[in-house]
């Protein structure tokens, strides 16, 4: 692989998805969704997110001394944020993914590429791209809410910035494996659309299938990155350990899938 | 001198048709070479297999000596892919620049390279466009402009003319002209004109399957045959004092157009038999529309394919 052409097509890739609609598609809902939500953690953050109410509200989706840990012992604001980045990254790694392959395989515009550059330097540099490109955006709306919470949270200066880089350490993290699984999507589909389509409904397929494989065996059963997300809510490092091996091992078996898929198709 | 492509067994199906059948060719270095066949011959199959785009289902090619996967060739092939547009929604120049650049160019280097391409196919006032905003014609030229940045080994070119008006496709043609003792050129097209102008080897395929490979000159018989294409149907005296022309072997006439007929010849002068059959004609004031050494690439094509 030649890196330097890899780092050419992902830096193309990302200046064009800027002002094209592989890359609005994802902006827009994003940028909006952001907006509403760091404008909520502005405005009633801080106190109200250390409230006895809010606390019971978070045990209901996580274990309580989870709640209490984020809650209470790391600054809330900064908290939330990555409750809602490990929530809504899905849904917008679907969005900003489904283009990563699909549509040039379809109107057959790879051809051009494909005499110039090897089909691995294709892969990599369109998922370097489309990671770069949720990556930093999240990385902005982290910067957005550490600012709210050292205007918000009753934390040191210190404490927040601390827990702001291992935020997002986290999230750089947890993103790949969802970017990488939209690889493998889009190299089996010939259109964006049918790209994200098709990534929702196996999505939603392999959450159905994992809770009744956990339902019948007793045994939990991940197979999607996002059952790990409360492996990453720093109760002990063993299990923050088990969570980023997890995400990194899903973005190793997600991207030898796509490549496979990628390398047989038909340009 | 080495071959540029080397197709061994290559065989391609989709589903229960065979786009490729046991398909075997050798081209060499610096050939001009037209490919022909039917629609449905798989001259696009071949041209995809040959730059990567499909896998082989069976049998080798070669292309430049490597895989046509392989890095090492990856820059000296240049394709004007059939009816393809460049990427939607990104200038001509924006995506002539990345092509460029993925060449090896850096960005001054690539710079001037598109300026030299946008002189030679003359799409100076195209670049700042969208592909999407171009007419057929105007594409057409701008994909031809990104198959020949950094001078590629072997150029593949796909139905270079087609869908284009009389001076669109002579513009192109006059580019291919221009470049074709500087490069390998593989060109498909059903413009039969074209390749005899413009190639010097001719592959002809059908059903997948090679029907016949060789020198356009040894294809149409160019030494021992005249075509011509008269104004009226030639009489039974014209034919025969043309007949007891020394070295003239076989007169053949076309049941469907009596005004068209071949002579064949077996001459080490060839001028001079045919300037004799020019004086009978004149003698019997009959008038000449075309007049053309060798044989008609289209009847020689036309036979072919129908003998498969």
């Amino acid at each position: 692989m030649n890196w330097k052409r890899i780092i050419i097509l992902a830096c193309f890739d990302l200046r064009h998805s800027l002002f094209r609609l592989k890359g609005l598609v994802f902006l827009i809902p994003f940028l909006f969704f952001w907006y509403l939500n760091l404008k909520f953690l502005y405005e009633r953050g801080g106190e109200a997110l250390v409230s006895p109410e809010s606390i019971v509200i978070l045990s209901w989706l996580y274990k309580p001394e989870i709640a209490q840990i984020l809650l209470i012992l790391y600054p809330p604001t900064l908290s939330v944020f990555l409750i809602m980045v490990l929530a809504s990254t899905p849904a917008f790694a679907m969005l900003s993914g489904n283009d990563q392959l699909a549509g040039d395989s379809g109107r057959q515009t790879f051809r051009f590429l494909l005499t110039r550059c090897t089909r691995s330097e294709i892969f990599a540099g369109r998922f370097l791209s489309h990671y770069i490109l949720i990556s930093l955006s999240t990385l902005l709306i982290a910067a957005m809410a550490t600012a709210i919470s050292l205007h918000n949270d009753q934390h040191s200066t210190t404490a927040i910035i601390n827990y702001a880089g291992h935020v997002s350490l986290l999230v750089l993290i947890y993103i790949l494996p969802f970017v990488a699984y939209m690889s493998v999507i889009s190299a089996l589909m010939s259109s964006a659309l049918s790209a994200l389509l098709m990534a929702v409904s196996v999505y939603i397929m392999l959450v159905i299938l994992g809770n009744y494989l956990e339902y019948k065996s007793g045994v939990s059963i991940e197979l999607l990155p996002g059952g790990l997300k409360e492996y990453l809510f720093d109760l002990n490092p063993h299990d923050l350990y088990i969570g980023v091996g997890g995400l990194l091992a899903f973005t190793m078996i997600y991207i030898c899938i796509g490549w496979l898929v990628f390398k047989k198709r038909n340009i | 001198m080495a071959a540029i492509i080397e197709c061994r067994n290559l065989t391609r199906t989709f589903g229960s048709i065979r786009a490729l059948d046991d398909l075997n060719i050798t081209i060499p270095a610096r050939a001009s070479v037209g490919l022909v066949g039917p629609n449905g011959a798989g001259k696009t199959t071949l041209f995809a297999m040959l730059c990567g785009f499909l896998h082989p289902g069976k049998g080798s090619v070669t292309v430049l000596g490597h895989q046509p996967d392989s890095a090492r060739v990856k820059g000296r092939i240049g394709i004007l892919p059939q009816d393809i547009p460049l990427m939607r929604g990104i200038s001509v120049h924006a995506q002539l620049v990345l092509f460029a650049r993925l060449q090896g160019f850096n960005k001054v280097t690539a710079r001037q390279e598109i300026d030299r391409i946008i002189q030679l196919v003359n799409i100076g006032s195209l670049i700042k466009q969208f592909p999407e905003t171009l007419s057929h014609g105007q594409r057409k030229r701008t994909t031809l402009a990104q198959a020949l940045i950094g001078k590629p080994e072997l150029i593949l070119l796909d139905e270079p003319t087609s869908g284009l008006d009389p001076v669109a496709a002579n513009d192109i043609r006059n580019i291919i002209q221009k470049l074709r003792h500087e490069h390998s050129f593989i060109i498909s097209s059903h413009n039969l004109d074209e390749i005899k102008n413009v190639c010097d080897e001719i592959i002809i395929i059908d059903k997948g399957k090679l029907v016949r490979h060789s020198r356009i000159d040894d294809l149409i018989e160019r030494n021992n045959t005249l075509s011509i294409l008269l104004d009226q149907a030639a009489g039974g005296p014209l034919l025969q004092s043309i007949k007891i022309l020394p070295s003239v072997i076989k007169i053949v006439t076309d049941d469907t157009n009596p005004n068209r007929l071949s002579v064949i010849f077996q001459a080490d002068k060839p001028d001079q038999i045919q300037f004799k059959i020019l004086g009978l004609l004149q003698q019997a004031g009959v008038g000449i529309v075309e007049f053309n050494r060798g044989s008609a690439l289209t009847d020689r094509v036309v036979e072919l394919v129908s003998k498969q």
